[in-house]
């Protein structure tokens, strides 16, 4: 295999890494709302078992 | 670091399109560039999520709140999957294969000798070689290979590589299921190491995730007889059949087994008492466990788990397939069910353990139940007390369902319907005992009016009054049960509509 093949190999690579990451970030960044989301429920329906027991 | 800096930091490694304009950098050079890059990228990524995920929890902890264990599993396989993308840019950049053309007229390099290391893509040396762990139970083999003697089970011959000599180097066809890892191997041969480990998974907090392994002899086949098995996961037999560092078959080319992510407070430790506990820990170093939840196994509708391969495992495209939509079939019933478990009933939730509470603090806790404390159902109330006393007060879950009628039509196994059929058990023989007490209470008020026979006509009458109180407890139980049962079912139902739909 020639440099430059090797190169394009490694360029390939490189870019498929590259959108692996920003796959896994953007996956990442949806977790992080949805978790929010989530306790923010939690937190609510806390709140709200509070009022109904005062 | 933030998007800015993420863009920098990209910016800062040369593309291999730039590399290639300037002659003077050797692709070997750039290959190494790009995987200390990666590694590093990695490394930023992962800081940054645990930073950011330790002050989720720490918030969440200050308010009382919970975070769903399939929540943290999901984004520690989020962590797990950046290893996957840098195990392919490493295996693009260190193919061998490329130094030499197996269509030209040169023969292949002879390969030099090399010393065994953790990461070697061969089985060690045979002198190195020693029963892995000898105190490990037959059963941690898969289900159904207990017949297999120690010999068998721990690899003290060195395992055999395909005898064509392909290798996945070769021909690309290497499992893309995640590899063990090396350094955990390598522990087997190391009791302190173990030790260590073992211990440090002992001091996690309830809600981290600790990994059990279960490996097979069987490869892909093993895997999906496991996986379309009644428990849809790894099965309790006789023995130990998880453990927390994976043993001998891994060690084989072909090896497959289960990895399962559990909550900390899923495990039992010799001497705890955890309510939540569906493994039971054991051995020498306490390094292996029992499944000892009510179902017998650890079904992957219920439990993370993912398939993981040993170094040199071959491909069997048709088979990683089947079991990846298998897998993920089921990741989508864990998420849904843990949905339907969280969003549905709540009220019924809340109130179910409101009067759990109360039982405990009124009764179990002060030893002034009387149903509990009777001799004749001291026994059969076992089964009610564990629910009331031990397993469901902090996380009570009446509503989890294990999804199974979703993946295979089984029986609709659902750990609320256990609970609601023992509260009705429990009833009944609440009753009789209250019917017991009454006539000693009649029997009481016709006999004679000595100090004796008074004394136990109030002994008896405040044991009635107690035993009342506790049958209007559990009633109250079961009325919320039967509702909250309800209402899951019908969300559970409409989600196998959906997903049958779909096939």
């Amino acid at each position: 295999m020639t440099d430059s093949e090797k190169i394009e190999k490694y360029k390939k690579a490189w870019e498929e890494f590259q959108a692996k990451m920003a796959s896994l970030r953007k996956r990442r960044h949806d977790f992080f709302v949805r978790i929010g989301e989530k306790l923010d429920k939690q937190k609510i329906e806390k709140l709200r078992d509070k009022l109904k027991n005062q | 670091m933030n998007l800015e800096e993420q863009k920098n930091t990209q910016e800062k490694i040369e593309t291999p399109e730039e590399q290639r304009e300037a002659p003077v950098v050797k692709p070997e050079e750039l290959g190494e560039q790009m995987l200390e890059q990666s590694q590093k990228e990695i490394a930023d990524f992962q800081a940054e999520g645990e930073s950011e995920m330790g002050n989720i929890e720490k918030s969440a902890a200050g308010d009382g709140l919970i975070i769903d264990r399939e929540d943290r599993a999901e984004f520690d396989s989020i962590n797990r999957e950046t290893k996957n993308a840098e195990t392919d840019l490493m295996v693009a950049v260190n193919d061998k294969n490329q130094e030499w053309d197996p269509n030209g007229t040169e023969p292949p390099p002879i390969p030099k000798e090399e010393k065994w290391t953790p990461d070697s893509n061969f089985p060690p040396p045979l002198d190195d070689e020693e029963k892995l762990n000898p105190n490990m139970d037959e059963s941690l083999l898969s289900p159904g290979e207990e017949e297999l003697s120690d010999k068998e089970y721990f690899p003290i011959e060195t395992p055999e590589f395909p005898k064509n000599e392909k290798t996945e180097k070769e021909n690309g066809e290497q499992s893309e299921f995640e590899e063990i890892d090396s350094e955990l191997l390598q522990m087997n041969m190391d009791q302190e190491k173990r030790k260590r480990y073992v211990e440090d998974q002992k001091n996690l907090p309830p809600n981290a995730i600790v990994y059990m392994y279960n490996g097979l002899n069987g490869g892909y086949e093993k895997a999906l007889d496991v996986i379309n098995s009644k428990v849809h996961g790894v099965e309790q037999r006789s023995g130990p059949c998880l453990s927390f560092i994976p043993v001998g078959q891994f060690w084989k080319p072909g090896g497959l087994g289960f990895r399962y992510a559990l909550r900390r407070d899923q495990i039992a430790f010799p001497g705890e008492n955890n309510p939540n506990a569906v493994v039971q820990i054991e051995g020498e170093i306490e390094d292996v466990g029992k499944i000892i939840n009510e179902s017998g196994g650890l079904s992957l509708a219920q439990f993370e788990a993912e398939v993981m391969s040993a170094k040199g495992t071959d491909k069997n495209a048709k088979l990683e397939n089947e079991i990846n939509e298998k897998l993920s079939k089921f990741a989508e019933v864990r998420i849904e069910l843990s949905r339907i478990n969280n969003e549905t009933a709540v009220d019924q939730k809340n109130k179910i353990k409101e009067l759990l509470t109360d039982y405990r603090t009124q009764f179990l806790d002060t030893g002034k139940t009387v149903f509990f404390s009777h001799p004749d159902f001291r026994h059969n109330a076992h089964s009610m007390g564990r629910y009331l006393h031990m397993k469901q007060i902090e996380n009570f879950s009446p509503l989890q369902v294990s999804g199974e009628q979703l993946i295979g039509n089984e029986k609709f196994g659902d750990e609320s319907e256990n609970f609601f059929n023992v509260i009705n058990k429990t009833l009944s023989q609440i009753e009789s005992v209250i019917l017991e007490y009454e006539e000693d209470e009649k029997k009481l008020q016709e006999g004679d009016k000595s100090e004796r026979n008074l004394a136990e006509l109030a002994d008896v009458k405040s044991k009635l009054e107690t035993i009342n109180f506790e049958k209007e407890i559990i009633s109250k139980l079961k009325d919320e049960t039967k509702s909250g049962l309800a209402i899951i079912k019908s969300s559970v139902e409409d989600f196998a509509k959906k997903i049958n739909s779909k096939e």
